[in-house]
């Protein structure tokens, strides 16, 4: 066992059991957005794609999968069930589930960000500040009837090339992504392996709650740390958590993870 | 102090991992939230657990990891 699984496991599961709070605030916007990403780095053909919606309130904004938000209102409190209840809501629920790689609820405010993560069943939280230097080009097009203008930055290991609109003064975006002028319409990595583009912009009455209870608070460097092991050693992880398989069934999990789950968004942690 | 605070780690870490591992033998013996199933993509597993919404939330989280 190496040293950084034991600290991660440590740190992840032991410290900093973070202090619960729940703010429900009211959106005035609601954006919608497509990710297509690259799932493997070494294969231009596993391609996907999911929708993601951006709510944008008077203080904070809120960045989530549409099946994440989907397959959370169904879940329900399963702690009076018996076994055989809970195999059939299984079968059940998992035929109801919609599925997402994007387990994360991402809240901004200003440049602060408060990040809800999972790996597996665990949850996460930690806050990161994010200065991002953009710079602006004159270059101009329309996407989805927006007149856009080009600016780019770097962040996490990957260059982005971002299209925003002043017809929208919104200093929002996808993802980790805001503080320019206008909404961002698209943005890209320069690889294309991370695409968000605008479908949709509409108001909205809806709410949208920060809730990370029963998270423990860690920091963006331990988490991404901790995701990787979890990786890299996933028949031990999924031993740690009570799970038993043979031979050939590990393998068919750890060569769907190596197939799915290797080409991050954010490749360069600081 | 690092020696110290490692071994302190390791000890923590040996302790938990023996502790989860006993608790879920101790499960299984009594035969208490265990159960076998397969997931959509066709991975058999059999896991324990010590409740319903532990053994619940695991397998939603074995079925996204194993098939998604």
């Amino acid at each position: 066992m190496n040293k950084q699984l034991l600290l991660s496991i440590v740190f992840l599961t032991n410290i900093n059991l973070f202090s619960q709070s729940t703010i429900t605030e009211k959106a005035i916007y609601k954006a919608i957005y497509s990710i297509t990403y690259l799932a493997d780095s070494t294969d231009i053909y596993s391609d996907k794609s999911e929708k993601m919606l951006l709510y944008i309130g008077k203080k904070h904004t809120l960045f989530e999968s549409v099946n994440n938000r989907y397959n959370n209102s169904i879940k329900k409190d399963y702690s009076n069930n018996t076994i055989q209840d809970l195999s059939k809501k299984y079968n059940s629920t998992s035929r109801d589930r919609k599925r997402t790689r994007f387990e994360y609820k991402i809240y901004t405010t200003l440049n602060k960000i408060k990040v809800i993560d999972f790996i597996f069943s665990d949850k996460y939280v930690y806050d990161e500040k994010v200065n991002l230097n953009w710079k602006i080009s004159s270059e101009i097009k329309t996407i989805n009837t927006y007149l856009c203008k080009k600016a780019v930055t770097f962040f996490s290991g990957r260059k982005y090339e971002a299209w925003f609109t002043e017809e929208l003064p919104i200093n929002s975006g996808p993802y980790k992504f805001s503080g320019l002028p206008g909404l961002i319409v698209k943005i890209q990595d320069t690889k294309n392996n991370y695409i968000f583009e605008l479908l949709s912009f509409e108001k909205t009455n809806d709410n949208f709650v920060l809730n990370n209870k029963g998270a423990t608070k860690t920091t963006k460097k331990d988490f991404f740390r901790a995701y990787s092991d979890f990786k890299e050693n996933i028949g031990y992880q999924l031993s740690l958590r009570g799970f038993e398989m043979d031979e050939v069934n590990k393998r068919k999990v750890q060569e769907n993870i190596k197939r799915n789950r290797n080409n991050m968004i954010e490749i360069k942690i600081n | 102090m690092k020696k110290v605070f490692l071994t302190l780690t390791l000890i923590l870490a040996t302790t938990l991992t023996f502790a989860t591992l006993s608790t879920n033998k101790a499960i299984s013996e009594q035969g208490n939230w265990a159960t076998t199933f397969t997931t959509s993509c066709g991975v058999t597993t059999t896991i324990y657990a010590s409740s319903a919404q532990e053994m619940y939330d695991n397998m939603i989280g074995f079925e996204e990891w194993s098939c998604y």
